[in-house]
């Protein structure tokens, strides 16, 4: 996967409008992009989305709040039995891999669908995150890639955001791990000045990753270029 | 499943529909749908059905139903009619 665009998933227009913009997946956004107070709402629009729409041209991703909150169940819970292709883990921790994965074992059973089959992506946030990035993957063959969130992690940090050198270690650590197990890496959304998107994307490229998430629509096409 | 309050959910945005259920005072789902007078012209008797199937669906069995439709597809009339019978439980 090159690019996995971030769409918020309690936006009818914008659930309908996703397929459009190229991006190899998608990624239903159902923690930051949707207030406390719609959560309910945003769940139960993105399970009837992903059983009427079709969106069977992109991989399918869910981007369920932190599991170390309670939507976190009631994410998967409602919209994995929809069968997206894979469930984001934020915060990943390889205890928490095996919660999400524990999750999908209960849905796959409950609802007929093949064991296994909904994979998961790992989000790297933190420092911890980067320094376990081996462990939080051997955690569950479910996993299929690692996302990286460099936003997060500087702030876990404690350092401000100043350029790409200052990720250089944490990047390369993600990509050599992910190459290891043989699965993919997606680097960190780009949110500067659009003429700095494709230096970023190549960046990271230079350093092993096989794609980059996408904050929007109009970032689609140059990462697809850049990791083409 | 019983309404025991109003509840809406949804919003205003285009492809949106805001719905707003409330506990009825006789058996039977009423929905009144509002909206653009082509879309009613040519949808809304299927979108009332969507409506009301939904309720019917969640074992709902007395309420009274407003809608406010943005040009909404099935799969959003369904999931806001199902948030508001949720939100009104």
């Amino acid at each position: 996967m090159k690019s996995l665009m971030i769409v918020n998933a309690n936006n009818p227009k914008i659930l309908l409008d996703a397929v459009l913009y190229g991006a190899d997946g998608i990624m239903f956004d159902l923690a930051d992009s949707v207030p406390d107070t719609e959560q309910d709402a945003a769940r139960l629009l993105l399970a009837e989305a992903l059983a009427f729409l079709d969106y069977s041209a992109v991989e399918v991703v869910v981007r369920p709040n932190c599991p170390c909150q309670k939507d976190f169940e009631l994410d998967i819970l409602t919209v994995g039995p929809s069968k997206p292709c894979d469930f984001v883990v934020p915060m990943a921790t390889p205890e928490f891999v095996a919660q999400a994965a524990a999750l999908l074992d209960r849905v796959e059973a409950e609802n007929d669908l093949p064991a296994g089959g909904i994979r998961l992506i790992p989000s790297i946030d933190s420092a911890v995150g980067v320094e376990n990035v081996a462990a939080v993957i051997a955690a569950s063959p479910r996993v299929r890639a690692v996302m990286f969130n460099a936003k997060e992690f500087l702030a876990d940090l404690g350092a401000a955001a100043v350029g790409a050198e200052q990720l250089v270690y944490a990047r390369s650590k993600i990509a050599v791990a992910c190459h290891v197990a043989g699965i993919d890496s997606l680097d960190t959304p780009y949110t500067g000045k659009p003429d700095g998107l494709a230096a970023d994307a190549g960046a990271a490229k230079a350093l092993g990753f096989t794609g980059k998430v996408a904050s929007d629509g109009k970032q689609v096409k140059t990462i697809n270029a850049v990791f083409a | 499943m019983k309404l025991v309050r109003e509840a809406t959910a949804g919003t205003t945005d285009a492809g949106d529909i805001v719905v707003t259920v409330l506990p009825g005072d006789k058996p039977g789902i009423t929905v009144d749908l509002k909206g653009k007078s082509v879309v009613l012209k040519q949808f809304g008797e299927q979108m009332k059905a969507v409506i009301q199937k939904t309720a019917e669906d969640l074992g709902v069995e007395s309420a009274i139903i407003k809608a406010q439709d943005n040009a909404a597809l099935d799969y959003t009339i369904r999931a806001r009619t199902r948030c508001a019978i949720e939100r009104a439980n």
